[in-house]
C-alpha cells in the first residue's frame, strides 16, 4: 500500500491540507471549505489565474483521501521543482512575490472572492517566476468588509522589503526569526526616521505599528458593512505603489565591484564551463545545486544539461544580480537563493518542523562546489574530513574544485593570519573525499594549480 | 499612564470607533488595531483612488473603466 505523508507545515488552515503519496503532491479539501472551493473553480477565477500563470496548476482526482470523514475533494498539485522560503529570497524575489499576491487579490475581487491570508509562504518559485501555491486561500467576499490579510501582507512583505532597501540587503534573512512575518514595531524601530515621511511606509509600517498598540484593548467590530469598494481598491492600490516604490538602489560601483571580483576573470574559466557542461550532459541530472554560485555563471552551464539548477550563495547582492539577469533572460530552469553554507536554513516553526532545513530538502543529482572549498577550509576553518562528510549525503555526483594554498585567491584569504592549514593539500583532499566518493574524472585547470573533479558517491 | 498618553489613546480610539466599524472575521487574526487603521487608510487611499480613476477616465475619453493594476 502506498505511503501517505502529510505535509508538516499544512495544519493551520482547517480548510484542508497537503499530503504526499507515490512521489506526487495532493491536497485534501475539507467539507468546511467545499462551497468556497466550488466557487473558486466554477466562477472562472481558477482558469483566469492559470491563464496568467499566477497559480500552481492542479487536477481533480479520485485518490483516496487521508481523512475521508471530512473530505470534499482531493486535488493533485503540480510539483514545485525545489521548495524555498522567503528568508532565502533576494530583494527582487520577495518584491515579485508581494506584487503577485496583490495582483491575485485584485483579480480575485473581480470574481467575488478575496485572499483570506497573505503569507509569503503561499508563494514558491517555478519556471523562473513566483507562483501562488495555496488553493485554500480564496474565500467568497462582498465589498463592505475589510481585508483580513492586510496586517499579514505588511509583516510578510513590506517590512522585510523596506529593511532590505533602507538598511541592508542582508536583513532579508531576519524573516527567519518570526514565522508570521516581521513584527511591525520591530520594523518601525529598525527603519530610518525618513521612512516615516513616506506616505506608503509611513502609513503601512509606522502608523500601523502605533495602531497595533490598541490590539489588546479593542475588538474587531461586527456591525454593518462600511468599507466601500473604492476604499478597498484604494488600499490595494496604495499597497501596490508602496511595494513598487521600495527600491534596493545599489550604486553602480557596488555592482561593478561584484562583477570584477568574481571568477569571471579567472584563467581556465572557459575550460571549467566546458567540463561542467560536458560532464552534466553525460549524467543527465534532473536537479543540480550550485553551492557558492556567485552570480551563477556555472549554474548557467549546468542548466545546459536540461536540469533544474538551484544556485546558492551567502551574498544577497550576487543572488539579486543572478535573479535580475535570469528574469530578464526568461530563464525557467534557474533558481537563485541566499544560503550561507556555514549556517544553512535550519528546521523552523512549530515543533521545529514547519519549515524544512536545507539539508533535509530534496537532494540533487549533482552538487557543484566550484571555487568554494578554499573559502570553507581556509576562511571558516572547516577541516577536510568535515567537508567530506558535509558533501557525502548531498547526492550521487559531486563536481568539486580544489584550490591549493599557493593559489592567489587562497593566499589572499590567509594573508593576515597564521597558516594553520598544514593538512590542506591536494593529496589530503583526495583522501578525505575518497572515503565517500570515487574519483571518476580529474582535470587540471589551465594555467593554474587548480583541479576539477567529478566524483561519484560510494553510497 | 501619563495624562498626555491617555488623551492620545482616547482620541485615537474615538476616531477609530466613530469613523468605521466593520466585521472582518477570518481564520487568521486581522488584529484590532490593524483593522481600524485599515478602514481609515482605505478611506483616504480610496478617495485618492476614486480621483485617479475619474481623472484617468476623463483624459482617456471614458475608455478606461477603472484604474486597476493590470
Amino acid at each position: 500500500m502506498a505511503t501517505t505523508n502529510r505535509e508538516r507545515s499544512s495544519f493551520r488552515d482547517p480548510s484542508g491540507f497537503v499530503f504526499y503519496r507515490d512521489g506526487e503532491v495532493f491536497r485534501q479539501i475539507n467539507n468546511s471549505y467545499g462551497e468556497e472551493f466550488d466557487h473558486f473553480m466554477q466562477s472562472g477565477l481558477y482558469n483566469r489565474l492559470l491563464a496568467e500563470k499566477l497559480l500552481v496548476p492542479h487536477t481533480l482526482t479520485a485518490v483516496s483521501p487521508p481523512v475521508p470523514g471530512s473530505v470534499h475533494a482531493v486535488i493533485r498539485i503540480e510539483r514545485i521543482p525545489y521548495i524555498s522560503y522567503p528568508y532565502e529570497w533576494c530583494f527582487s524575489q520577495l518584491k515579485d512575490a508581494a506584487l503577485l499576491t496583490l495582483k491575485i487579490q485584485r483579480i480575485a475581487l473581480e470574481f467575488g472572492m478575496s485572499l483570506k491570508d497573505a503569507s509569503a509562504y503561499n508563494v514558491q518559485f517555478m519556471d523562473g517566476a513566483p507562483v501562488f501555491i495555496d488553493t485554500l486561500s480564496f474565500e467568497r467576499f462582498s465589498f463592505g468588509k475589510t481585508w483580513p490579510a492586510y496586517q499579514q501582507f505588511c509583516k510578510h512583505f513590506l517590512a522585510p522589503l523596506a529593511l532590505m532597501a533602507y538598511r541592508s540587503m542582508e536583513l532579508g534573512r531576519i524573516s527567519r526569526l518570526w514565522m508570521d512575518g516581521i513584527p511591525l514595531h520591530v520594523a518601525a524601530a529598525l527603519l530610518p526616521i525618513r521612512t516615516r515621511l513616506k506616505p506608503g511606509l509611513g502609513s503601512h509600517i509606522h502608523l500601523h505599528a502605533s495602531a497595533q498598540k490598541l490590539q489588546g484593548k479593542a475588538k474587531v467590530g461586527n456591525e454593518a458593512a462600511s468599507m466601500t469598494q473604492n476604499a478597498l481598491l484604494g488600499l490595494l492600490d496604495s499597497l501596490k505603489s508602496t511595494t513598487k516604490g521600495i527600491k534596493a538602489g545599489l550604486p553602480d560601483s557596488t555592482w561593478k565591484q561584484y562583477y570584477d571580483n568574481t571568477n569571471y576573470t579567472e584563467i581556465g574559466l572557459e575550460q571549467k564551463k566546458r567540463l561542467v557542461e560536458a560532464w552534466l550532459k553525460e549524467i543527465k541530472p534532473r536537479l543540480v545545486q550550485d553551492l557558492g554560485s556567485n552570480t551563477g555563471c556555472f549554474s548557467e552551464s549546468a542548466a545546459e544539461s536540461g536540469a533544474h539548477v538551484v544556485a546558492m550563495d551567502f551574498d544577497p547582492v550576487v543572488i539579486e544580480a543572478a535573479y535580475l539577469k535570469w528574469r530578464r533572460e526568461k530563464r525557467t530552469k534557474l533558481l537563485p537563493l541566499v544560503m550561507d553554507l556555514t549556517n544553512p536554513s535550519p528546521s523552523l516553526g512549530w515543533d521545529n518542523d514547519e519549515r524544512t532545513a536545507w539539508y533535509d530538502r530534496l537532494r540533487p543529482d549533482v552538487t557543484l562546489a566550484l571555487a568554494l572549498v578554499h573559502h570553507l577550509a581556509l576562511s571558516n576553518n572547516i577541516p577536510l574530513d568535515r567537508l567530506a562528510s558535509f558533501f557525502a549525503p548531498l547526492g550521487k555526483w559531486l563536481v568539486v574544485e580544489f584550490v591549493p594554498k599557493n593559489d592567489s585567491q587562497s593566499l589572499r584569504l590567509i594573508q593576515n593570519r597564521e597558516d594553520i592549514f598544514v593538512d590542506y593539500t591536494e593529496e589530503a583532499f583526495e583522501a578525505a573525499l575518497g572515503k565517500f566518493f570515487a574519483i571518476e574524472k580529474k582535470e587540471r585547470l589551465a594555467k593554474s594549480n587548480r583541479t576539477l573533479y567529478l566524483m561519484r558517491s560510494r553510497a | 499612564m501619563k495624562k498626555q498618553e491617555a488623551i492620545k489613546y482616547m482620541a485615537l480610539t474615538a476616531v477609530f470607533v466613530l469613523a468605521f466599524n466593520t466585521a472582518a472575521f477570518a481564520y487568521i487574526d486581522p488584529g484590532a488595531g490593524s483593522n481600524y487603521l485599515q478602514k481609515i487608510l482605505a478611506g483616504i487611499f480610496g478617495t485618492a483612488y476614486s480621483m485617479k480613476t475619474f481623472l484617468r477616465r476623463l483624459f482617456s475619453g471614458g475608455k478606461s473603466s477603472n484604474g486597476d493594476n493590470k
